[in-house]
């Protein structure tokens, strides 16, 4: 009786808390197992059909593959005169090709299917590309030829306009941040440094001169934000009559308040998705990858990243990742060009205070419009720029490398190890297949081979 | 669609329209509009803003004034969407949602192989409108377990940047399109 009553209460409580891992049907992919406890993110109320996969999928993914101009999205495939394709591979469904729960059947990016399914539907490209003729299915993704969705920076033409870029373009220039100049124009408010006698926290509350002295230092002084812009509670539900109180420990809807677009795209990256979806946060013992084992009780947060008071990003933008992540990659880094490019800059060699870290990398400062506003802003959302890895093609690499360069280093395992410590070894046969039609072209050649 | 007209006033639509070209007839739903005339006048629409965007904005800035290229690789090159890509973003947004009708712009002759001739009614489509210059071609076919009320319209070459652009794409298979050609056809599917 006792047992039975335990065991009820053992799975009443697996059923209903954040702990569900006994009723996984099998290991989630390394994109989704942050939120697997939380069976209706993707499953809804009732493990519908597919239609409410879909929806979920969608409310996740929208925006990213909107920003990479899928090169198949949904809408090529309702089109009735698809049909015929749709019953082979339905590609109006991501879970046709994304099925979670497959241990042993997953491969990168989520892909459940087999390698070949680019053949289903273009089994005969040699008819119009007879350079294909007897590359194998295995072939279509080597060496950043194709990609299922994102092909930004692998087009035939694209290609052809990059062909002749050197390893390293004349000017080697990361986007700079605007978001001073972005703050500033907004309020004037933001263009009062502030002093330690500035400081406004409430009576009752004793800030350390450590603090306040890293306080001080920080962008937030400098740009007239006091303690309590960040210390007092946010008025969620707007509601006119709600007293603010202090909090000792602000969380990201703080940070929200001012830096929108970072916190969302921190929300959607495998750091904040927890958070997102009303999880506790990660902490880095929670990590696939290899983390160093004296941070595994760390949790993420903006804080864990930025550091409280001192908000220091050149801080966060590479000792912030390496104070964790233990891969050969990151323990690589250091040993790297683009470390040395780095310090480089710091000691003033380079006119840009922009240079090559971790972050700069996989969370990118990269351009968007508000209001009219041309804004340049780190996005915190890895995801972007992460697999395939040409993802990080044209936001990334292109700032500094020849289109070349970049996809065979990218194609070549060893040298992401080394943290791009030597030259490729892979050739991407794209530039040359494209170069020749391009010749053809000019000639008046090209004829369609029936 | 929910837009239903009287019985009487789309008796006089058909009668103004007129049954000019090769048709197979299909039942309108009871109380509701023809596909027939539903899909004549959506390529009405189709083709007017079709043909405004690819005189008065491409061929005008392009050709004319020469103050933009147009490209199909418009937002690299920052320029002007070719015609037949605005087309088809319109029909990709129209698939995205729930609008119970499909366009297509097709062709014999396809600078992109997707888009050519793929089923029986647009082979036979395609050809009938090439072969009998200023008719349509309406059928029904099955597709994915459904019927549709199919309808091929001719898309003919309006402006000189259509002929020049699609006679010197590499992957043309036709490089002697001239004005007034019919280039190729656009397909509306209704279920019914």
């Amino acid at each position: 009786m006792t047992f039975t009553i335990a065991m009820a209460m053992y799975y009443f409580n697996a059923l209903t808390g954040d702990e569900k891992n006994d009723f996984l049907p099998g290991n989630t992919s390394d994109g989704h197992y942050q939120i697997e406890n939380k069976c209706d993110t993707c499953h809804g109320d009732g493990f519908d059909d597919r239609e409410t996969l879909q929806k979920s999928c969608v409310r996740c993914h929208k925006q990213e593959l909107k920003m990479i101009e899928d090169s198949h999205p949904k809408s090529k495939f309702t089109n009735p005169r698809n049909a015929d394709r749709i019953k082979i591979l339905d590609a109006r469904y991501c879970v046709t090709c994304h099925v979670e729960h497959k241990t042993g059947k997953t491969r990168a990016m989520g892909v459940s299917l087999p390698e070949d399914y680019c053949f289903l539907c273009h089994e005969n490209v040699e008819k119009k590309r007879p350079s294909h003729k007897g590359m194998g299915y295995e072939t279509c993704d080597d060496a950043g030829c194709h990609n299922y969705h994102d092909n930004k920076a692998l087009y035939e033409e694209f290609l052809v306009k990059h062909n002749d870029e050197d390893k390293y373009l004349p000017e080697m220039k990361l986007p700079v941040k605007n978001i001073k100049a972005v703050f500033r124009g907004r309020d004037e408010k933001f263009t009062k440094s502030l002093s330690i006698a500035d400081i406004d926290s409430p009576r009752g509350v004793v800030v350390s001169q450590k603090i306040s002295y890293q306080w001080h230092a920080s962008s937030h002084s400098k740009s007239g934000v006091n303690c309590q812009e960040c210390h007092l509670s946010v008025n969620e539900k707007k509601n006119v009559n709600e007293k603010k109180e202090w909090l000792f420990k602000p969380n990201y809807k703080h940070c929200e308040k001012c830096h929108l677009q970072e916190t969302k795209g921190f929300l959607q990256s495998r750091h904040g998705m927890r958070l997102a979806e009303g999880l506790p946060a990660m902490q880095v013992k929670d990590a696939r990858l290899k983390m160093h084992e004296s941070a595994k009780d760390k949790v993420l947060n903006c804080q864990s990243c930025h550091s409280d008071h001192s908000f220091n990003t050149e801080k966060a933008a590479i000792d912030s990742c390496l104070s964790c992540h233990a891969d050969d990659h990151s323990n690589a880094y250091k040993k790297s060009k683009h470390y040395r490019a780095f310090l480089s800059s710091m000691n003033g060699k380079d006119d840009s205070k922009e240079s090559v870290t971790c972050a700069g990398c996989h969370l990118p400062r990269v351009a968007s419009q508000e209001d009219g506003v041309k804004r340049i802003l780190v996005d915190h959302n890895q995801n972007n720029y992460l697999r395939p890895n040409e993802k990080m093609i044209r936001s990334v690499c292109m700032n500094c490398h020849g289109l070349k360069f970049s996809l065979e280093s990218l194609a070549d395992r060893k040298l992401i190890l080394n943290n791009f410590t030597g030259e490729p070894s892979i050739e991407n046969k794209g530039f040359a297949l494209a170069m020749e039609r391009e010749a053809l072209k000019r000639k008046g050649l090209i004829k369609e081979k029936n | 669609m929910k837009t239903r007209l009287s019985l009487a006033s789309v008796s006089v639509v058909i009668a103004a329209l007129g049954m000019t070209a090769c048709t197979k007839e299909s039942a309108a739903p009871s109380g509701g509009i023809e596909p027939k005339t539903m899909s004549d006048a959506l390529h009405a629409v189709l083709v007017a803003d079709r043909t405004v965007y690819t005189k008065n904005v491409v061929n005008r800035l392009v050709k004319e004034d020469k103050v933009i290229k147009a490209s199909e690789q418009w937002k690299d090159d920052k320029a002007l969407p070719l015609p037949a890509q605005m087309f088809r973003y319109g029909s990709e947004i129209v698939a995205e949602g729930d609008s119970n009708f499909s366009y297509s712009l097709l062709s014999l002759w396809p600078i992109n192989d997707q888009n050519n001739a793929k089923t029986e009614a647009e082979k036979t489509g395609l050809k009938y409108i090439f072969d009998n210059p200023g008719q349509n071609f309406y059928t029904e076919e099955s597709l994915g377990g459904t019927t549709y009320f199919t309808a091929v319209y001719p898309d003919v070459a309006v402006a000189p940047v259509c002929v020049s652009c699609h006679n010197n794409h590499k992957d043309t298979p036709k490089k002697d399109f001239k004005i007034g050609d019919v280039m190729g056809g656009v397909v509306i599917r209704i279920p019914i």
